[in-house]
């Protein structure tokens, strides 16, 4: 383009409107093709893992091994929130690593310079974390299915769970990639916070049977929402009431990703 | 005119600065490489005791959580000892500093005693601290210290040999992470680590035995628990033969250069 000006004409300036469509989207595109070409990574190998678990324990419970799974078994208990786990995991680790790579490797200005506004950057991680996270529990959700002999009893209220709760992790995620400044930080988000409250939230064993002050600190926390949401959709009993479980995440998921836009604004690790 | 220096059968200061520095390696990152995986360690433990420990659980003979304590420190272990290895071989071939170990005078078989050394170390380390944890809970001691030893030994070793084999072969990130996923996770969750074998239909008890890993975690546990699935003298011949078939295989490898010199 700038070939076809005449010398010394000025380029012309070219006008977005209140969103910069395009810019959004390639960067979505972008991040989202990334996730797509690590796939044997970031689609097959989580559904094996989950499937692992779920073999180990199941063997590992027997007969009776859990007598408070009910009458359905084992297996109708652990597919709600194994799902939401791999879910809101793929979601994070979509835009910690995406950001701590970048920070790292110095390419950081490669989002920095790009005429987006940092609300359209913290959105266009945020979308792409969370489209990779729903890509990756598609294929979960499926073997799990299939192994618990189940169906979902309300599809749009699972969707609309995961939704929320891959968006509210993915924004999470941006705020700990702006935050971490090496390798070992952003994983440590994942080995000391991530996992550890989201196993115990209730995937493995109703948070129910933790002990009373650990019980009361998990229920300040939105994954367990998005869990026993799930559970309700899946047509299990859940201890929470469906809309206040929704309301959180909505309302968690909107202030992280508000937390984002600001500090990518203030470049909060980001510029010198 | 300097002179050259002569070295002994052994190069003893190559083969000790190679192995500190696989031992500084992962110390300098102590959080990732030790108390991250004793605390995901820990996790599986309360999990297991909160949703299968109920009241009066067995599992061959004894209380569920002692029987569950070795199987867990033996593939936290084995995961550490497989981990080290194959990214330090790893991202030296990606970085390209991997001429920084092929360069000095070492022979193929100090190379090898320098990383298995730097493996063994990692896993032993994690598989102490995550017992001293579990201990504050439940109390778990071994009943037989020689064989909890030589089974650690011999477990670390052989996952710290198959990560340096697997990081050799591996040309990309994807494969070694592939290889952890696929196969190492696989044959330690699926080894006795959370069950024992009684649990398993008939058929499967062959398969399982098959697995080098059960093994390993069988003769650890026979060590702390005084019971044990499988014949434990065939556990220990096992051990001792995969562990002489992958050192063999991986001399080769690093005296023909395979994927590491052109």
């Amino acid at each position: 383009m700038t070939a076809q000006l005449p010398a010394g004409a000025a380029r012309p300036v070219r006008r977005f409107g209140a969103v910069h469509w395009l810019g959004l989207a390639t960067l979505v595109r972008r991040e989202f093709r990334a996730y797509l070409k690590d796939w044997p990574e970031t689609v097959v190998a989580p559904t094996f893992s989950i499937l692992l678990y779920v073999a180990v324990f199941a063997i590992a419970a027997g007969d009776g091994g859990a007598a408070w799974a009910g009458p359905g078994g084992l297996l109708p208990f652990l597919a709600p929130g194994l799902v939401v786990y791999v879910v809101i995991l793929r979601a994070a680790e979509a835009t910690v690593y995406s950001i701590t790579f970048l920070k790292v490797e110095r390419l950081v200005g490669d989002i920095l310079m790009p005429p987006l506004a940092a609300w359209e950057v913290a959105a266009g991680y945020a979308l792409a974390g969370t489209a990779s996270g729903l890509v990756t529990g598609l294929p979960c959700l499926v073997a799990l299915l299939l192994a618990a002999g189940t169906g979902v009893a309300d599809p749009a209220l699972l969707a609309l769970v995961l939704l929320l709760g891959a968006f509210l992790l993915a924004a999470a995620g941006t705020l700990v990639g702006l935050w971490a400044e090496k390798w070992d930080q952003a994983a440590a988000f994942f080995g000391f916070l991530l996992i550890p409250v989201t196993f115990l939230s209730g995937v493995f064993a109703p948070v129910a049977l933790l002990p009373e002050p650990l019980a009361v600190l998990i229920a300040l926390n939105p994954v367990y929402y998005a869990i026993d949401a799930a559970r309700i959709a899946f047509g299990g009993a859940g201890a929470e009431p469906v809309g206040r479980s929704l309301a959180v995440l909505a309302a968690s998921g909107a202030v992280l990703w508000a937390c984002a836009a600001l500090l990518i604004g203030r470049g909060w690790r980001l510029k010198p | 005119m300097p002179q050259p220096r002569p070295i002994g059968r052994i190069n003893w200061i190559g083969l000790w600065t190679l192995t500190a520095k696989e031992i500084h390696r992962f110390l300098k990152v102590a959080t990732q490489t030790i108390a991250a995986p004793v605390v995901t360690t820990l996790l599986f433990y309360a999990i297991f005791a909160l949703a299968l420990g109920g009241a009066n659980r067995e599992a061959a003979g004894v209380p569920f959580l002692q029987f569950l304590a070795p199987g867990l420190i033996m593939m936290a272990m084995a995961q550490n000892a497989f981990a080290n290895t194959s990214s330090s071989l790893m991202i030296a071939k990606i970085q390209g500093n991997i001429v920084d170990v092929l360069m000095p005078p070492l022979a193929p078989a100090e190379l090898a005693a320098g990383y298995i050394a730097g493996g063994v170390v990692r896993g032993l380390l994690v598989g102490t601290v995550t017992w001293a944890a579990i201990r504050i809970f439940v109390p778990v001691d071994p009943v037989h210290p020689g064989f909890v030893l030589f089974h650690g030994l011999a477990a670390s070793m052989m996952l710290a040999l198959l990560g340096a084999i697997g990081g050799i072969w591996s040309e990309k990130f994807d494969h070694i992470a592939a290889v952890t996923n696929f196969v190492v996770t696989p044959l330690a969750f699926l080894s006795g680590t959370f069950y024992s074998l009684d649990r398993l239909p008939p058929a499967w008890h062959f398969v399982a035995h098959l697995n080098p890993f059960f093994y390993m975690i069988d003769g650890f546990r026979y060590g702390f628990i005084g019971v044990s699935d499988g014949t434990l003298v065939i556990g220990i011949l096992v051990l001792l033969g995969v562990n002489a078939a992958l050192l063999a295989l991986l001399l080769r490898m690093l005296a023909t250069g395979y994927k590491l010199k052109a």
